[in-house]
């Protein structure tokens, strides 16, 4: 009798199992599935259709975990192509590693446009249930990420801006003054029509309106990025302002200046001037406040070089300089076939490569170098020992921007769509650690600029920092690249979304009738597409031309950049190797340095 | 059906609901995947029970290892290259297609604390012989990464600051400890933003019979030690395949 009800109860409990796993997976295949005496599913034994039938249940269900092992189970692949679920797939994937990264107080605004490119109407994301609705994502969170803790789904609720996170729960509705216009925006409409676009233009017109008016909106400033800067600004001018009134040191023309100006860049302005130590006029204040105002307000011509002519000058000059410099290097001699031409101008960074090729180096970082050296702008320009510093210690931001730019022509070359990702930063810092890595094993002279002025130079100390991180280990290296550029989209993300929609629409065009196709707007041709960001292409669709759109889905099927990618960082990586391996002297060596213990 | 029977299909709903609620992946998916869909370098098998009565409804099929120390709860983590006990409460962030492609197989957790400007994490990796990386064994994995080479093999300079390399037996293995401390940028290529977190590292190099093995585990170098005990857990239970 014991017998017999521990065998109904092991029965009971073999049914229930395989009943319990088979609910899960919300697919009735008890019948054609193999179950083994445990009540396992043999998911492996299942024949390619079965599984893509799961497979196609599970990734429009959102499931991250199910995409993976599709992208990863070639024979269904291979023998039942489906491209759009692939798309599928891959988006949920990008999304899963794009959460897992760090995010934190400090960057949910970089998060916030990482997702800009992903959820919304019409991304393929809306298709496994994430989106269009920001919120969506934190169901998708609780359903697919449940371990993820609460002050990390705090973080990913200020990323897609949560009205309870933003406003608060107090309110249900904001009052928004639009440039003389006011409307009110209720959290119902929030919720269901607002993309995160359309949210943070909202949250930006709120910061902006609160700074004009002198207050710093504390709960909303962290969501602005555009919007903090001005606030912040405003405010540390606005209290400048007052000291300098009350200073006593100003005149009354100037106070009542300062009191009649009508924007915070005029009061900046206006306090420059009076800062300057060279004016008639000069106001006896402290050097922060000096430094403060300096810093804010925009570059003088003449006190940078004396005049365009002289950074014209000094570009043609380092054009030459710095292409001696790189020369012969493995890392040089990669980016100079398709030449070298510079620029010197105050830009917002350490350099850019425009349009036409050329490189534009930042003024204010040559000046930085100049200052601590006790350069002035008429000794570089006669003084060749001079120069050369500074295109040793420019040399490897050119080398960066010169990666990009191989990027950009290979793309001209090849014809194809390509736009700013993860992988292009990889590339252009790899290929700039190589080039640091050389110089400073063998030019004795480029060391001792780098590390000594590293301590005073941020612009320094970050190459630095830059190879180091290289030398460590360069899968780690590429991993660090995407968390510090994760508000930039990965390839595979873009080439999942943007393909999505230009499937869509071609489906869509497709179903037309010949009336309608007759009324169809769509002017945009390739040349146009390819200058446009994978959003503006996601907005635009329906106004790209036909075969626009299937060169598009050409380029991305192909997925040519990839492969020019991963040959440019495998040829990188070797080059280094190479180059570690033809160090001969001891401080170098690579020879085991495991102490014999 | 009697009480007995009905206890016991209770017992079983408790054990399913538990092993639910600490799995990073969904149910339906989970419940696939520790069921046989193998493929080579998957997913970290998890399996997660955490109560005591879990321990008598194991079957053959579905072992679980569940350890409970004063600070953290720990699951068993598996891929083709090695094992280890990990934290629960710690994220998972595995990219098996990039380990395919640098032949790098790895296991990484991450968490977030407070008062660090970085995530804390936790990397047990397995370099294969023939890895993409720069390293042609243990030897070049130490050396590059017990001094800078750049500043030619310095180990102290104003802003890092590296341990002489020990060694050690971890896991009834030689190990070699490799440990730093050293600034980082966050933002490399910013001429406004000049953020830095002072960083903390310690490694475990394992030389293995064919490649090597890295535990490693990095951290804003304020809350290093408060993690240090789980690192070394996590250390303490590795085994490798090679």
């Amino acid at each position: 009798m014991r017998t017999c009800k521990v065998n109904i109860m092991k029965n009971f409990i073999f049914y229930l199992l395989a009943f319990t796993f088979i609910s899960f997976n919300g697919i009735s295949y008890a019948q054609e599935s193999s179950v083994d005496a445990t009540g396992t599913v043999q998911f492996s034994e299942m024949q390619p259709p079965q599984r893509l039938a799961l497979y196609q249940e599970q990734i429009n269900q959102g499931d991250p975990v199910a995409a993976n092992k599709y992208l990863r189970d070639h024979e269904v692949q291979s023998s039942l192509p489906n491209p759009s679920l692939k798309l599928q797939a891959e988006a949920l994937k990008d999304l899963k590693n794009l959460l897992n990264m760090d995010w934190n107080n400090g960057n949910f605004n970089s998060l916030n446009k990482a997702l800009m490119n992903r959820i919304g109407k019409d991304n393929v994301l809306s298709k496994s249930d994430v989106g269009p609705q920001p919120e969506k994502l934190l169901i998708w969170i609780d359903r697919f990420m449940p371990n993820m803790r609460a002050e990390k789904k705090l973080i990913a609720a200020k990323a897609i801006r949560q009205w309870e996170v933003v406003f608060g729960t107090t309110t249900v509705e904001k009052t928004v003054n639009w440039d003389g216009a006011t409307f009110k925006v209720s959290i119902d409409a929030w919720r269901n029509n607002f993309s995160l676009q359309q949210r943070n233009s909202v949250i930006d017109k709120l910061v902006y309106n609160s700074a004009f008016a002198g207050q710093e909106d504390a709960s909303l400033i962290y969501y602005s990025e555009s919007g903090k800067e001005y606030a912040l600004t405003s405010i540390a001018i606005s209290s400048e302002v007052k000291k300098a009134i009350n200073s006593g040191s100003l005149s009354s023309d100037q106070v009542n200046a300062l009191r009649n100006a009508r924007s915070t860049s005029e009061m900046t302005y206006l306090l420059g001037m009076y800062f300057d130590k060279n004016a008639s006029q000069g106001a006896a204040v402290d050097e922060g406040s000096r430094q403060f105002v300096n810093s804010q307000r925009g570059s003088r011509p003449d006190e940078i070089f004396n005049d365009g002519q002289q950074r014209t000058l000094l570009g043609a000059m380092l054009t030459g300089a710095v292409s001696s410099e790189i020369k012969g290097t493995k890392a040089g001699d990669k980016v100079l076939d398709g030449g070298l031409k510079i620029n010197v101008e105050p830009i917002k960074s350490y350099s850019q490569v425009n349009s036409d090729g050329s490189i534009t180096l930042d003024s204010e970082t040559i000046q930085q170098y100049m200052r601590l050296k006790g350069y002035t702008a008429s000794s570089v320009l006669t003084n060749k020992a001079q120069l050369t510093e500074i295109a040793k210690y420019m040399s490897p931001t050119v080398v960066y921007q010169a990666a990009k730019r191989n990027q950009e022509s290979w793309a001209k070359r090849n014809n194809v769509y390509k736009t700013d990702t993860q992988e292009d930063e990889i590339d252009a810092m790899s290929l700039e650690a190589l080039y640091m890595y050389e110089k400073m094993s063998k030019d004795n002279a480029f060391y001792d600029i780098f590390t000594g002025i590293s301590g005073y130079s941020n612009y320094a100390a970050k190459r630095v920092n830059n190879v180091t991180n290289f030398s460590r280990g360069q899968k780690k290296f590429a991993d660090s690249v995407r968390v510090a550029n994760a508000d930039l989209p990965s390839l595979s993300s873009v080439t999942a979304n943007t393909s999505y929609v230009v499937a869509k629409e071609l489906e869509r065009r497709a179903a037309m009738s010949a009336e309608e196709r007759e009324s169809l707007d769509a002017y945009l041709t390739y040349s146009d597409v390819k200058t446009m960001t994978p959003s503006e292409i996601l907005s635009a669709v329906r106004e790209i031309e036909d075969g626009a759109l299937a060169k598009l889905q050409e380029d991305f099927a192909e997925n040519a950049y990839l492969v020019y990618y991963k040959s440019s960082v495998r040829e990188i990586n070797r080059d280094y190797k190479a180059f570690v391996a033809s160090l001969s002297t001891p401080s170098n060596s690579t020879a085991c340095v495991v102490p014999a213990l | 059906m009697n009480k007995t029977n009905l206890k016991m299909i209770a017992l079983f709903m408790a054990v399913l609901g538990v092993s639910a609620c600490n799995t990073d992946a969904p149910k339906s998916f989970q419940d696939t995947e520790s069921n046989k869909i193998s493929e080579k370098n998957l997913d970290t098998q998890t399996d997660n029970l955490t109560q005591k009565d879990t321990q008598k409804a194991q079957t053959k099929q579905n072992k679980v290892e569940t350890k409970n120390t004063s600070d953290a709860m720990y699951k068993q983590a598996k891929n083709d290259y090695l094992s280890c006990l990990i934290p629960t409460s710690w994220d998972m962030n595995n990219t098996p297609d990039e380990d395919d492609e640098w032949k790098i197989y790895e296991i990484k957790l991450s968490a977030s604390r407070d008062k660090a400007k970085i995530k804390s994490g936790i990397n047990l990796s397995y370099f294969s012989p023939d890895n993409s990386d720069i390293f042609n064994g243990y030897e070049d994995f130490i050396n590059a990464n017990s001094k800078n080479l750049v500043l030619r093999g310095k180990t102290k300079t104003k802003d890092e600051t590296y341990e002489p390399v020990k060694e050690i037996t971890l896991a009834g293995r030689k190990a070699y400890i490799v440990a730093r401390n050293c600034k980082e940028f966050l933002h490399l290529n910013s001429k406004y933003n000049d953020d830095f977190v002072m960083k903390k590292e310690k490694m475990y190099v394992l030389p293995a019979k064919e490649g090597f093995y890295v535990i490693g585990y990095a951290a804003d170098e304020n809350v290093f030690d408060a993690d240090l005990k789980v690192f070394e857990k996590v250390a303490s239970s590795f085994v490798g395949v090679f």
